[in-house]
């Protein structure tokens, strides 16, 4: 240990440890991993894929369009499938008025079977909003209704509403968070790194907006939005109205998660190497924040799906010939509807999973962002 | 980078040719200064109430004078909260200072008062001062590789890049006993011992004059703790650095520096060489702090002065010396006045009004110890473990 | 080699003063989801009555969780393997195996209560900060030794003076987080000691602290063993400390307590390598001032990773090639001091010389799993 030369090989290789190829993995990589590592989140994770790809080609999947009136069959229930001759296919149905109580009486007879045709043409429409297209997964003959979830009170199919539906319930969740991520992340982000005043007017304004009831908050700015506007327009200013108020939870989130960073010494390594503000955000602060956001993110878009089926619901959101879960579920308000009428709860259903499956997602990211927590 | 903005500064030769800075009761500042600091101050806001406003103060720093000569290393030592990390944060302005002034010898810029820099000029002087931190930890980025923490400082300054980068990373990483491959991977794959390399590495990129290091060695352990002092000690030699060392741990404090400052409540209480210092205390709390060392001899277990009582807390300090409540030499004038650092020695500051009546015990010189406790192996540095049969 | 006594033999042979714990070969594992972490590797050692024993190590040695495994409080996904642990209570001085009782059964929590208490370097992990100081510890002398809840806190308030605290009377009704520092370490020693306890086991109780109050904590340690006559397991990574605070000393190295002796003898004729080094890599007063400090080759390998033979081996100044890096160390006693053991493949020839164990046995039951 005489020279400086020695000192230095000896601690080198002193400092020199069997470093484990986890060494050479991103955060990133190890949060995969241990999200990968979570069954429950990975099959929430798998069905919400299942369902946007629905949603991306329902006009596909959909064997009738959304306004089809058939009012030969108001309150269908939902058509059997069978099995004849080794094909899927339906029986022929009849339809007798019960003279007694003037209802529609439905019978089936097998004798009469129709085989379910896959890849068959129906009605046109644009796949992905551009390939002009007319062949459907499954179409029946000519003459004959399938309805595979049922009818409503006007003989549209429930299953090609809920699947054209789920275009509009499922987007505005994505869309709307994707707005208070931004919204969120700007402020929040100003309001922990500059702190005093404007973290003072940020915090208080935050406060003002969780103080007020979210729903009565919604329906009033709703209620403002004159009924003759387009689909696409109303569909804008709902996702804003949800993002509006969406936005307080992720930017206070961002806030703690910035204000704990700028104590953290790289923080202050940074600045003795000479970064800026812009850059200590840009570089040290927003990456490591992310992660955060992202399961943040995850927990909202839930409860943007149901603020906009609660809308809906209430005749505030998206209003006919839309048709979103929320619309649908306006069919099944009332009780006695509801009860003979079973099939007409299955958007609930889908409510229901997309939410469920989004939260078992975001429960996975955040094991996986913070396993410690 | 242009000449005219690198020498902006203030005059070092006229501050010292004016006596404009002096340090204790008014002596001037040893000729190769490298960083002087006088009256310094940081007091932070208390808030409270609805609207935030100021109620009160901490005064983490309140006033202390303090100077570091190039090449040395200078301990700041003192207990948790006696304000020893805000004066080394607050004397190179990563906080802002309430008051005072700072003086840093500056190579490019020449001498420059860091309390009048503009932000730019501050960012091009902290080239020449850098800090290794405590918590190997939270003081490296856990996204990035090692090659881009160490990086940063010449990305900021766009001074390297590509090739060259590489090779000063390579470089730098050698010199801390990492090895170069090192570069591609992530902090969390690395022990504590290696990660405060990691961050040795980063600060002496820019190649600074003076390295603030702020318990460096606490979080580690004993084992590792000794490899990183050679390396710091290895580092100042080669790269001719000069260090603030701020630590707790008296033991480690006495083996790497030449001059030690004690603080106490937020003051500066005696300052002098190590030597000096270790065994002629002048200042009562000196002498209990390094009474109350546990040395590693059990035949040394002795069970002198105990302080009564606790640190006081900034925010609400006692009066005259804020030691009197606990020391116990404390006379009525204690309570009413406070004691100014003052020149007792040939280099030995104090703040203390009786510090030549108090005849104040130190630790004794190995030579003085029990010749049993001499002879134990622990105290012989250089001999080997037993060989093998 | 056949000769040479296992480590389990040597103790039992070996053990001839009165001890109230003796932990033996003690085996505990974490099953995480990324592997199985080996903490403790059949750890050994004795605290004998009314001393002190210093545990001592660095970080990932096992000495917490040697504590902790003592109360069966090691915490989820740790599993206690194998060993047994013995415990003679100071009534009766026959040995139970705490690794029989249930884990939250009452003859553990009766233990726990009354005849080995634990304190930790954050006061506040044991202090609950929604009831007051004094009402904690009324509480814990209601449990165990008196019904009545005015005698409680008498006796509540007089253990808060013995632990040196000001103003008992109002620290009773202070909460925790009204005291400094040092005052809640006092408080949690306070309840720690509110039984009398046979074994306080105190995990870096002064490691958070200041060197000052460090000094008195010790201090007041030190006078309230002497006056309980209990038995103190220190656990610290502090030599220091050790050595103003202990009698007995094991060092723990990766699971395993690599050498035990007297505090003199591990200060003064310290025989485990690792022993040697870590007292030559720290920095003492008054000594080896600017001078290059010994250091130990890198640094305790993570706990995933398990090495062949020594665990110290591949940082051994001693290291032999083809016996340390293949054999696994056996204990070995000094043939001049009994109580002094070591393991560590240099003291061999020791060994051989070394009777075989006679079998005698003051056993305690069976191996709790």
């Amino acid at each position: 240990m005489a020279s400086n030369a020695g000192v230095f090989a000896d601690e080198a290789a002193a400092a020199l440890e069997p470093t484990r190829d986890v060494g050479r993995l991103s955060q990133w990589t190890l949060m995969r991993r241990r999200f990968f590592e979570n069954k429950l989140s990975v099959t929430g994770g798998i069905v919400l894929i299942l369902f946007y790809l629905v949603a991306l080609f329902a006009p596909f999947i959909t064997p009738y369009s959304v306004n089809n009136l058939d009012s030969n069959s108001q309150y269908a229930a939902p058509t059997a499938l069978h099995i004849i001759n080794g094909h899927l296919a339906i029986c022929g149905v009849k339809q007798t008025l019960n003279k007694s109580n003037f209802t529609w009486v439905y019978t089936t007879d097998c004798n009469n079977s129709y085989p379910l045709q896959f890849f068959a043409p129906g009605f046109s429409y644009k796949l992905l909003w551009v390939i002009p297209m007319n062949i459907h997964l499954f179409e029946v003959p000519k003459g004959q209704r399938f309805y595979l979830w049922g009818a409503d009170v006007q003989g549209r199919d429930v299953f090609s509403r809920t699947i054209m539906g789920s275009r509009i319930s499922l987007s505005i969740g994505l869309v709307g968070v994707a707005i208070s991520v931004v919204l969120g992340s700007v402020l929040g982000t100003a309001s922990g790194y500059f702190g005093g005043a404007v973290d003072n007017l940020i915090q208080r304004f935050i406060e003002l907006l969780m103080s007020m009831p979210t729903l009565p908050l919604w329906a009033a700015f709703a209620a403002a939005l004159p009924h003759d506007m387009s689909v696409t327009k109303r569909y804008f200013f709902i996702t804003i109205i949800l993002s509006i108020l969406g936005w307080t939870g992720l930017g206070r989130q961002v806030r703690g998660k910035v204000m704990a960073y700028r104590t953290l010494d790289y923080t202050m390594a940074a600045r003795l190497a000479g970064a800026s503000s812009w850059r200590i955000i840009l570089t040290h602060m927003l990456p490591n924040a992310f992660s955060h956001i992202i399961v943040v993110a995850a927990l909202a878009v839930p409860a943007t799906i149901l603020g906009e089926t609660s809308l809906s619901f209430l005749g505030l959101g998206m209003l006919p010939p839309a048709v979103s879960w929320g619309v649908l579920l306006r069919d099944a308000q009332q009780v006695s509807v509801v009860e003979s009428h079973l099939w007409l709860m299955i958007p609930a259903v889908c409510v229901i999973l997309a939410v469920t499956c989004f939260q078992l997602l975001a429960d996975g990211f955040r094991d996986a962002v913070d396993p410690y927590s | 980078m242009d000449n005219d903005e690198r020498h902006a500064g203030a005059d070092w030769g006229e501050a010292m040719s004016t006596a404009e800075m002096t340090i204790g009761d008014g002596e001037p500042l040893p000729e190769d200064t490298l960083l002087a600091v006088r009256g310094l101050k940081k007091h932070f806001p208390i808030r409270g109430g609805l609207l935030r406003r100021v109620v009160g103060s901490v005064k983490a720093v309140d006033g202390i004078d303090f100077y570091i000569k190039a090449g040395e290393t200078l301990g700041l030592v003192g207990e948790s909260g006696c304000g020893k990390t805000t004066a080394g944060r607050t004397a190179v302005r990563l906080y802002e200072p309430t008051a005072g002034e700072v003086l840093f010898n500056d190579p490019q810029m020449g001498p420059v008062h860091i309390e009048h820099l503009t932000p730019r000029q501050l960012r091009q002087l902290w080239t020449n001062i850098q800090m290794i931190f405590q918590d190997p930890f939270s003081s490296l980025d856990p996204r990035m590789t090692v090659g881009r923490i160490v990086a940063e400082p010449f990305l900021v300054h766009k001074m390297l890049s590509g090739r060259a980068l590489q090779d000063r990373i390579a470089e730098l990483l050698t010199v801390v006993g990492l090895r170069p491959e090192h570069a591609s991977r992530y902090p969390h794959a690395f022990s504590g011992g290696q990660r405060q390399r990691i961050g040795i590495a980063r600060a002496l990129a820019m190649n600074p004059k003076l390295v603030i290091c702020d318990e460096p060695v606490s979080a580690l352990d004993v084992s590792v703790q000794a490899q990183v002092l050679n390396l710091l000690e290895d580092l100042q030699k080669k790269f001719d650095l000069t260090y603030l060392f701020i630590a707790h741990d008296l033991s480690v404090v006495e083996h790497i520096c030449d001059r030690v400052a004690v603080m106490y409540v937020g003051y500066l209480v005696e300052m002098a060489p190590t030597e000096e210092l270790y065994h002629h205390p002048m200042m009562p709390y000196t002498e209990a702090l390094l009474a109350a060392i546990p040395k590693p001899d059990p035949r040394r277990r002795s069970r002198p002065i105990r302080l009564p009582g606790e640190v006081p807390s900034p925010a609400n300090p006692p009066s005259g010396c804020y030691f009197h409540p606990r020391c116990p030499y404390a006379q009525e004038i204690c309570k009413q006045e406070r004691p100014p650092l003052r020149k007792v020695a040939p280099e030995h500051w104090a703040a203390c009004h009786f510090a030549e009546t108090l005849k104040l015990q130190g630790v004794p010189r190995l030579s003085q110890l029990p010749v049993d406790v001499q002879a134990a192996p622990s105290a012989q540095p250089s001999t080997q473990a037993p060989s093998a049969p | 080699m056949a000769s040479v006594p296992t480590a389990s033999q040597a103790l039992q042979s070996q053990a001839t003063a009165d001890y109230v714990v003796r932990v033996e070969d003690l085996r505990v594992e974490f099953r995480t989801s990324i592997g199985v972490t080996y903490a403790l590797n059949g750890v050994s050692l004795e605290i004998p009555r009314g001393k002190t024993l210093g545990v001592v190590g660095e970080s990932g040695c096992g000495k917490s969780v040697t504590g902790l495994a003592i109360l069966q409080l090691v915490p989820p996904p740790g599993v206690v393997t194998s060993g047994t642990i013995g415990f003679r209570s100071r009534e009766s001085r026959t040995p139970v195996n705490l690794l029989e009782y249930e884990r939250m059964g009452p003859e553990m929590r009766h233990i726990r209560g009354k005849s080995i208490s634990m304190i930790f370097q954050e006061p506040m992990t044991s202090l609950n900060p929604v009831y007051t100081v004094g009402n904690q510890i009324s509480e814990a002398v209601l449990l165990h030794q008196t019904g009545e809840h005015k005698e409680a806190k008498e006796r509540a308030i007089d253990i808060l003076r013995k632990v040196g605290m000001p103003n008992p009377e109002r620290i009773y009704s202070n909460y925790p987080h009204e005291l400094s520092g040092g005052m809640r370490q006092r408080a949690m020693i306070a309840m720690a000691l509110s039984c009398t306890p046979d074994l306080l086991i105190a995990d870096e109780p002064t490691t958070a602290l200041d060197v000052t109050t460090e000094a008195n904590i010790l201090d007041l340690m030190r006078e309230l063993q002497q006056e309980i006559g209990m038995s103190i397991m220190f656990v610290t990574h502090n030599l220091g400390v050790v050595a103003q605070m202990c009698d007995e000393v094991a060092v723990m190295y990766l699971g395993r307590v690599v050498e035990q002796a007297s505090v003199e003898e591990i200060f003064y004729d310290p025989k485990h390598p690792y022993t040697i080094s870590l007292l030559k890599s720290i920095p003492r007063l008054g000594t080896n001032r600017k001078e290059h400090l010994e250091v130990i080759r890198g640094s305790v390998p993570d706990p995933y990773s398990r090495v062949t033979g020594c665990p110290f081996h591949p940082r051994c100044p001693s290291f032999m090639p083809g016996i340390c890096d293949t054999t696994m160390p056996n204990v070995v006693y000094m043939p001049d001091s009994p109580q002094h053991f070591v393991r560590c493949h240099l003291y061999n020839d020791l060994a051989n010389h070394q009777a075989v164990p006679s079998g005698v046995s003051n056993s305690i039951g069976g191996n709790g799993q």
